[in-house]
């Protein structure tokens, strides 16, 4: 028979063994990833540890496109960027003072709006893709980055999130800054986003993440290569041209992920927060 | 400095709570006024009307020479001390200092020499690099005010600012800010509901009761002629004796009591305006002795029931057949014991009438 | 300060909401200026139409499978990660890097790893077997599901976590104390308290399922033999190739009143096996 202390070691030695086994699991397809875009072609599909690493991947990936210009893939990065960026920026912004009129200032149709927010987060995407596109159509705003990014620049989720953050802040702080000379929006970018240091983080990386990720909207409404953003550019290029080069697909993959896992990687504890704090973004 | 002038002010919240009403109060320039009143009578809606923080429902403010009603609050010419000192977490202790003279476009120099001015005045030159979650209770207390004082404000308003610290540093703070006043001589309108703060602080108490003005006087004013039941009762510890009597003027003028009869030394015409009558008798708990029960001059003699010694004094817990009357001694009759009776003796010019249903005091 | 909110709200949800409706009743190619008002005949037409009652089974085939195994799976790391103290946070976040990785580059993993001569089943082939994750009509829908598991595994964890963190010890303490057997307690106490948990999983899953897209469009193009035509691959295909706006906007019509109905479902059930428990 077992005691109590070896039985409860035991216990605890398998649990950290089964974490490992699964973390194993989870963690598999990115080694493959990264071993797979460094290994020569040929040893892809059967091979997992490469018997050599070569850049060849990266460098045709970096090379293509006709002579002179930059490659597709440098300039989708780039376009990937812009449009999350700007997003980001305009979701923190717009959410952050959404956020603050409805919860700190007294105006007409207020509840409504509030209420208005929440069932707004009711309605599925699927609803809006074609209305959407045609709307983009009729701007004008096919293959253009405003069209990429315009319907996403305002987020009821994030606004929400902003209200409910900024309901905790006293009153008094905020009687203080208007004292003190501030305007109301003085007051939601010196006081109240500074005091809210992680839910604006928060916000913010999940809007970069979803808007680096987001693929069925940008292959709707981009039809230029050249605008493309990386996940479509890789997506059209891995069903097209380079369906028959694994290589090239998958240190496009592995461009795909890095930024966002570097991301992670640097503010992961919101992550956690994020997800905890609002089980939000599905 | 500026006088501050507040006319027929009115204010209703959104959610229909009529806060104040009817409110009119001049504030003399220099003035240190202290407004007083049970939580929830709107001491801190009058200050956030003050400062503009509110909007009225209806009336009008004055500060100095100049309506306000439409004036914003950074250009009211006002600071505010606040009861959680609202400090800004995130920015330090000068930072907090600067930040208003900053959003008023101060030339930066200008800043640091009033900023280390005040904060000298303050000692809390040594805290300004901190932040505010660094600092102790007393010391945010001395950041809250020296981020008012930089400003060089007409007006300071205090809400309750002392209440979230412990007796001692309390009893400083107390002494900080009236030295302060006296320096600055810059009108205060200060917040409180401390008895102590209000009686000794202030040039003037407004005693407010359910957003309604009680009486406006001096501390000793307060004191001594209360001017209804509810004034009576809310200054001094422990509160004035409430004991319902009768007046009657047959066949003399007289109170009465079950348990004792007072002589009425009020003129003819007095009580022939007031008629016999029901009405409340205040006796405030200093104001009466207590005698052997046998002695000759007492008025009443009620049993005791418990003896709180505090030194110098003592409180007197006494049971009557409807309620319990305290009394607040220094001299302790030999014969004083638990459970034993006691002689008690009024002092017959400090006793105070109070009208039965209104409690306005029915003044000689 | 709510008003640019008002107005990107009104052009860009609002507006298009409604025009999305109207043209549900219409028949419109897109191209041509000519609308034709159809009526109610884009609805019946789906439900006449193969591919949607062929999309509608995939999703149910993704659901039955996607939902159990990852609420199971992410339950069970929950419950593992809520046993130690030590490492705890390098595990979860472990565990959470699948969730961060983007659809089209899992998908491309995936799709080689997987593949008839990947490496998974040049593994397999040593001990006598290869599967056909995704060219096997019956696997292909259930092959995507379980990459679906992998990426919202640590997500759901994560939930779980905080909903089994929200629970006070000494309810743990006092059953214990009053003899309750490990199942029970986990059937008994654990299960229940984390119904908020559940519930907010579940639907999140169910939503997801109407939603597929980008892996069965990067790993398997809808086959074999449409095994993976998803609702949103339909939709895609009836508007933006064969530009039947209409027709399009009254599937997303349909699917999203689906989806609502299987949502609003799991709330109702759920809710009812909290009382009952
Ligand atoms: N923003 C508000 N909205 C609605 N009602 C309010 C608001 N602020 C105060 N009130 C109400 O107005 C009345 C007066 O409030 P006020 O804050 O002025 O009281 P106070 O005298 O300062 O009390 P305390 O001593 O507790 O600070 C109270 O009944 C309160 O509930
Ligand atoms: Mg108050």
């Amino acid at each position: 028979m077992l005691n109590r202390s070896q039985s409860k070691f035991l216990s605890l030695t398998a649990t950290y063994a089964l974490l490992a086994t699964g973390l194993i699991f989870i963690i598999f397809p990115y080694i493959w990833m990264v071993l797979a875009s460094l290994k020569p072609s040929a040893e892809i599909y059967n091979r997992l540890i490469p018997t050599r690493i070569t850049l060849e991947h990266y460098r045709m990936v970096f090379s293509l496109g006709s002579t002179g210009s930059t490659s597709p893939f440098v300039r989708a990065i780039f376009n990937s960027l812009v449009v999350s960026s700007i997003t980001t920026l305009s979701v923190v912004f717009f959410g952050a003072i959404t956020g603050y009129a409805l919860a700190r200032l007294r105006f007409k149709g207020q509840n409504l709006l509030k209420n208005f927010i929440l069932f707004q987060m009711l309605f599925p995407i699927v609803l809006f893709l074609i209305p959407r596109f045609l709307l983009m159509i009729r701007l004008g705003w096919i293959n253009t980055y405003q069209g990429m990014f315009s319907p996403f620049m305002m987020s009821a989720w994030g606004t929400f999130l902003f209200m409910q953050f900024f309901k905790t802040v006293p009153q008094s702080l905020i009687d203080a800054a208007r004292l003190d000379g501030c305007s109301e929006l003085r007051i939601v970018f010196r006081i109240m986003l500074p005091l809210s240091k992680s839910v604006t983080i928060i916000v913010a990386i999940f809007t970069f993440m979803s808007m680096w990720d987001e693929f069925l909207w940008y292959l709707i409404v981009t039809k230029d290569y050249n605008l493309m953003p990386l996940s479509v550019l890789l997506g059209l290029y891995t069903r097209g041209e380079y369906s028959s080069y694994p290589g090239i697909q998958v240190a496009g993959a592995t461009l795909l992920t890095l930024p966002i896992l570097a991301l992670f990687y640097f503010f992961r504890e919101y992550f956690t927060k994020g997800i905890t704090m609002t089980g939000v973004k599905g | 400095m500026a006088a501050i002038r507040l006319k027929n002010v009115h204010k209703t919240y959104p959610n229909n709570v009529l806060a104040v009403s009817s409110f009119n109060l001049d504030i003399n320039e220099g003035e240190f006024l202290i407004l007083v009143g049970p939580s929830g009578c709107g001491k801190s809606t009058i200050l956030r009307l003050i400062a503009g923080l509110e909007e009225l429902t209806d009336g009008m403010i004055y500060i100095g020479d100049q309506l306000v009603n439409d004036v914003v609050p950074k250009d009211r010419n006002i600071a505010m001390v606040f009861q959680n000192y609202a400090l800004y977490p995130h920015m330090s202790v000068y930072q907090n200092m600067a930040f208003g003279l900053e959003m008023r476009k101060v030339p930066k120099t200008d800043i640091g020499d009033r900023v280390h001015e005040a904060a000298d005045m303050l000692q809390i030159i040594d805290l300004l690099d901190r932040k505010p979650k660094e600092l102790s209770g007393g010391q945010q207390q001395r950041v809250a005010l020296g981020r008012a004082i930089v400003q060089k404000p007409a007006v300071f308003l205090f809400d309750e600012p002392l209440s979230n610290l412990d007796a001692k540093l309390r009893v400083q703070m107390r002494a900080q800010i009236k030295t302060l006043h006296a320096l600055l001589k810059t009108t205060i309108v200060y917040v409180t509901h401390d008895q102590v703060e209000a009686m000794t602080m202030g040039d003037r108490i407004v005693i407010m009761h359910e957003g309604l003005i009680q009486q406006i006087g001096t501390p000793l004013e307060i004191y001594h002629q209360p001017r209804n039941r509810f004034v009576g009762e809310f200054i001094g510890s422990p509160p004035m004796n409430i004991l319902p009597v009768t007046i009657t003027t047959d066949p003399k003028p007289e109170l009465r009591h079950p348990d004792f009869v007072l002589p009425l030394a009020q003129t003819s015409a007095w009580l022939e305006s007031i008629g016999s009558r029901q009405v409340n008798l205040g006796i405030r708990p200093e104001d009466v002795t207590l005698a052997d029960p046998h002695s000759a001059d007492i008025h009443a003699t009620w049993p005791v029931v418990l003896i709180e010694s505090m030194g110098h004094e003592s409180l007197v817990y006494l049971k009557l057949a409807d309620g319990d009357f305290v009394a607040k001694v220094n001299d302790l009759p030999g014969s004083l014991k638990e459970g034993a009776d006691i002689g008690v003796r009024f002092q017959l010019d400090r006793l105070h009438l109070f009208h039965w249903e209104s409690g306005e005091v029915l003044a000689p | 300060m709510v008003i640019p909110y008002i107005l990107f709200t009104i052009i860009f949800w609002v507006y298009p909401l409604i025009w999305g409706i109207l043209i549900a009743f219409k028949k419109w190619n897109i191209i041509s200026p000519v609308t034709e008002f159809v009526g109610l005949d884009n609805f019946i037409k789906i439900l006449h139409d193969p591919l949607f009652w062929i999309s509608f089974k995939n999703t149910l085939i993704f659901m039955v499978v996607f939902v159990p195994l990852s609420i199971i799976c992410s339950l069970m790391v929950a419950l593992l990660l809520n046993r130690i103290k030590l490492l705890r946070s390098f595990f979860s976040l472990g565990y959470l890097m699948s969730y961060v990785s983007a659809g089209v580059a899992y998908s491309i993993v995936f799709r080689l790893l997987f593949s008839g001569d990947g490496l998974i089943n040049s593994w397999l082939g040593k001990v006598g077997i290869t599967i056909p994750w995704f060219s096997s009509p019956k696997l292909a829908m259930v092959s995507i599901a379980f990459i679906v598991v992998w990426k919202f595994l640590g997500y759901y964890s994560l939930i779980f976590l905080a909903g089994l963190q929200s629970i006070p010890s000494t309810i743990y303490e006092s059953a214990e104390i009053a003899g309750a057997s490990k199942w029970m307690i986990f059937r008994r106490i654990t299960v229940p308290l984390l119904n908020p948990s559940f519930t907010i999983i579940l639907i999140f899953a169910v939503i997801l399922s109407f939603n597929i897209f980008t892996e069965p469009y990067m790993i398997t193009g809808g086959g074999p033999l449409d095994s993976t035509q998803t609702f949103m691959m339909q939709i895609y295909y009836q508007t933006f190739t064969a530009l039947h706006a209409g027709y399009g906007s009254s599937f997303a019509i349909t699917v999203a009143i689906i989806s609502f109905t299987f949502v609003f479902i799991v709330k109702k059930t759920i809710e009812k096996d909290m009382i009952y428990s």
